[in-house]
């Protein structure tokens, strides 16, 4: 394809991908997209810095005020005295019944990496591109559209535009890594739903053995879904020469809440960092501004996650855990192996027991499995039900983890890489055959698309 | 891009395909040899029974939970109208059943498409015999919960090579929009279609309803009453989907030679007058005029059972109880009703009169094969909706 129209073609392939699903969504989009171009260059033009503050925050005013509206608007109106009245309006109701059931996918993405782009232009880091349709591809990226890894303009604009000619060996990897993904997100994730759900739909039927078993599959659920879709939207951009970020790296290596985040969802969490944490105060003036930098990005990432009190829970709980590990636990036990372990350890289940919240329909139910979990249940009142996992779940789950936390050293392409022909085919052979004949069977869409 | 480069790359993926194709094509012997029939029985309630059934069966009886309803306060028999059908049909006319609670005319449609071109066991024309619920039409039904779990069973009707059936299940290819997705769609229904009353729709309906709520009414009336609004309150045209499933049925059906016999299930029109006096049951009996005109124009036969619990007089005083969900509308009868229903279907058939000396035979035939009392219990009190609804409610 000429080189010209790879963009255009690019564009269109992920606009198309996003209006087969809904086309008003596509036109959301497209509205934030054009209101971001022109806003950065609004404020780039001007020299005043009270213009230039008007500018970027008219457009990060009405990003979020979009995101709200179809994220937000149903959880903060409730059953309200103006939803019932909006409700009842033919004029006004499709707001409540949009708002109720249906959010755009990865409308929290795209927001998020257009006002990066808005603050970029801002600060003086990157100067805004001229022409709004080629703004349009660096905010709708189809690999990356609907659930990260939220993009920087630096690093995608430059690659969306750069002069590329096909390289086998991004042919290679990226066929690996979406092979890899779809392991991971229908062979893993998919079987450890089918578990998590049997639970959840009746938790209060099931054994305190269940509920521990549950929220542990939880943890790898959520894990390899969202790592699975990040490496197929890595493998998908490498088809078209475009490198995009690792989204994880080995999260339950870690030692310390802090660092968990530095390897989760790394994408959203050097977001947060780089336009709340250290704009409201970082770790640079004190402990009680720390506190508060900390608290307020995790509150907010609570929200991200999903317009739900559960999530606020879940993002506080996380922050807290965060302060306890920075300010109490330390660095102690980090220098030898079994103090690591031990640390490697806590750090996991921390991140279990608050996923508890990020998996409850409500608060109800969110404190009604942590009463299951400590024992305070009644156990002897029915006879209570056994979750089990049929034996290829636990081989997936095994297969997954050892390959993503103890073999490999690099990421998953490079690994598969350096190995003989025979074993590479070996391991392919064996991910596809997991994928085509244990791929779950009920439908869980990704974790993410919803935020 | 320098020549060899794009070799190299053409060489690279040819070479991968062909590896994968032939791994594909030996997996899917494995999988058919081991997992396939386990895979069957997990995800697809009736496949096993479709190819049995139709190889088997004169009469193939398709229908959902109106078919096997029973009544265990009242019931004395607990034949399905399958069975009853059998009874009424005798030994030389096989009558098989493919039953499920939630199924509906697409289902039926795809199961049709399936089966070979066969001819009956006995020499005659094979012949279908539908069950057609009015409700099936409506947004409740269309919008179901349960739909994407009935669209991932209906892979399983098809003659593609077993490993691709388990990739389309394995990769949710099929319809398999989410619940949430699919309540939207019912709301957005209930919303905007108009309807021949005064309130316009189906909320205005059940908010007038909520409004007029007062003490003296029964709550579980009320929540009885909003679900007749919701599960009746609509009209069918001509793009109503499980209409077009209907007619695609009937063409099918006349391609490979099949008699088809739809029977129109009769919903509950007793508690539906008496919540609503004339305002619901005019919208239910246009829908069920303008389905038989329907029925009649694509030379289907017609077994109308529409009004057949009223037409019926044994215990005239009881005839909402011929319906064994007394809270909820549904399409679940007693046995008397089964076996009326049955009765009218065979009649259809046979092309019987009701006072031949044959009908007359078969009659007896029947009843002595049964050889109990079919009539339910009235002495045993069913907790009933009835007295508590005599007065009606806002109309």
């Amino acid at each position: 394809m000429p080189q010209k129209v790879r963009w255009v073609w690019m564009l269109a392939a992920s606009y198309f991908f996003y209006g087969f699903w809904k086309i008003e969504f596509a036109a959301l989009m497209l509205f934030t997209s054009l209101l971001d171009w022109f806003s950065a260059r609004k404020l780039h033009q001007s020299s005043v810095k009270s213009v230039r503050l008007f500018w970027m925050w008219f457009a990060i005013s009405i990003d979020l005020s979009l995101l709200f509206l179809f994220k937000y608007f149903d959880f903060a109106l409730g059953k309200s005295w103006l939803a019932e009245s909006m409700y009842d309006h033919s004029s006004t109701a499709w707001i409540i019944e949009l708002g109720k059931y249906t959010i755009p996918a990865g409308i929290s993405f795209y927001t998020f990496q257009s006002i990066s782009y808005v603050v970029d232009v801002y600060r003086g880091d990157e100067i805004p591109e001229n022409n709004p349709i080629k703004f349009m591809l660096f905010v709708s990226f189809f690999p990356q559209l609907v659930a990260g890894p939220i993009e920087r303009f630096g690093k995608l604009h430059t690659q969306l535009f750069a002069r590329y000619s096909p390289k086998l060996e991004d042919l290679k990897n990226g066929g690996r890594l979406l092979l890899y993904g779809l392991f991971l997100k229908v062979a893993v994730a998919d079987n450890l739903a089918g578990v998590v759900d049997q639970f959840y739909q009746n938790h209060g039927n099931y054994t305190l053995a269940s509920s521990w078993l549950a929220t542990f599959m939880f943890t790898f659920q959520v894990y390899y879904d969202f790592f699975g879709y990040s490496l197929m939207a890595q493998g998908a951009g490498l088809l078209f020469g475009i490198d995009l970020m690792d989204n994880f790296n080995k999260p339950f290596l870690a030692g310390s809440v802090p660092e968990f985040w530095h390897r989760w969802h790394i994408s959203l969490s050097t977001w947060f960092r780089d336009y709340i944490f250290i704009p409201v105060g970082g770790n640079r003036s004190g402990k009680l501004i720390l506190s508060f930098s900390v608290l307020l990005v995790f509150f907010t990432s609570g929200l991200w996650h999903g317009a739900n009190s559960t999530m606020i829970y879940f993002g506080l709980s996380q922050g807290i855990l965060y302060l306890f590990d920075r300010f109490v636990v330390g660095r102690r036990g980090s220098e030898n192996p079994y103090g690591l372990f031990l640390r490697r350890l806590k750090t996991g289940f921390f991140f279990m027991m608050t996923l508890v919240f990020f998996r409850g329909q409500s608060l109800d139910q969110s404190f009604d499995v942590y009463s299951m979990l400590i024992g305070n249940y009644d156990y002897t009142q029915k006879s209570l039900m056994h979750l089990t996992a049929e034996g290829q779940v636990w081989l997936f789950l095994f297969v997954g983890f050892v390959f993503d936390h103890f073999i490999m050293k690099k990421r998953a392409d490079q690994w598969f890489g350096d190995q003989s022909l025979f074993l590479r085919w070996i391991v392919y052979l064996f991910m596809l055959t997991a994928v085509l004949l244990f791929g779950g069977a009920v439908n869980h869409p990704f974790v993410y698309f919803q935020f | 891009m320098k020549l060899s480069e794009k070799r190299n790359i053409v060489v690279w993926f040819w070479s991968r395909l062909l590896i994968v194709l032939l791994f594909l094509l030996g997996l899917n012997e494995v999988y058919k040899q081991t997992l396939w029939s386990s895979d069957v029985q997990k995800y697809s309630r009736v496949r096993n029974r479709i190819d049995s059934a139709f190889s088997a069966g004169d009469v193939i009886y398709l229908g959902e939970s109106s078919n096997t309803s029973f009544n265990p306060w009242t019931d004395t028999l607990n034949q399905s109208i399958g069975d009853f059908l059998q009874l009424y049909l005798g030994q030389n006319k096989k009558v098989e059943q493919i039953t499920h609670e939630g199924y509906h005319p697409g289902l039926f449609l795809e199961m049709l498409n399936l089966t070979p071109d066969l001819n009956s066991v006995s020499g005659s024309k094979k012949t279908i015999v539908l069950g057609v619920n009015m409700r099936t039409c409506g947004p409740t039904a269309i919008f179901s919960g349960n739909e994407a779990s009935n669209q991932r069973e209906a892979l399983f009707y098809s003659n593609r090579p077993p490993l691709l059936t388990r990739i389309y299940m394995g990769l949710h290819f099929y319809d398999n929009r989410n619940e949430l997705e699919r309540e939207r769609l019912k709301v957005q229904w209930w919303r905007t279609r108009e309807l021949p009353v005064k309130e316009k729709t189906v909320k205005l309906w059940n908010d007038k309803l909520a409004r007029n709520f007062d003490s003296s009414m029964h709550p579980d009336v009320m929540h009885m009453a909003g679900a007749y609004i919701k599960e009746f309150g609509f009209i069918i045209n001509d793009q109503n989907q499980r209409l077009l499933d209907l007619e695609k049925i009937a063409l099918v059906c006349k391609q490979k030679n099949w008699n088809l016999v739809f029977h129109i299930l009769p919903p509950n029109r007793y508690h539906a007058e008496r919540l609503f006096g004339d305002k619901l049951l005019s919208i239910m009996d246009a829908n069920y005029e303008f389905l038989k005109s329907k029925f009649k124009l694509w030379g289907v036969t017609v077994v109308d059972n529409y009004y057949l619990p009223e037409a019926n007089q044994l215990n005239a005083e009881n005839k909402g109880t011929f319906y064994t969900d007394q809270w909820y509308p549904t399409e679940h009868y007693n046995s008397v009703i089964r076996r009326a229903i049955a009765e009218n279907i065979a009649k259809t058939m046979l092309n019987e009169s009701p006072r031949s000396p044959n009908w007359q035979a078969i009659q007896s035939r029947v009843s002595g094969a049964l050889q109990q009392n079919n009539y339910p219990n009235w002495s045993i009190v069913m907790p009933l909706s009835d007295s508590l609804i005599k007065t009606g409610i806002q109309r």
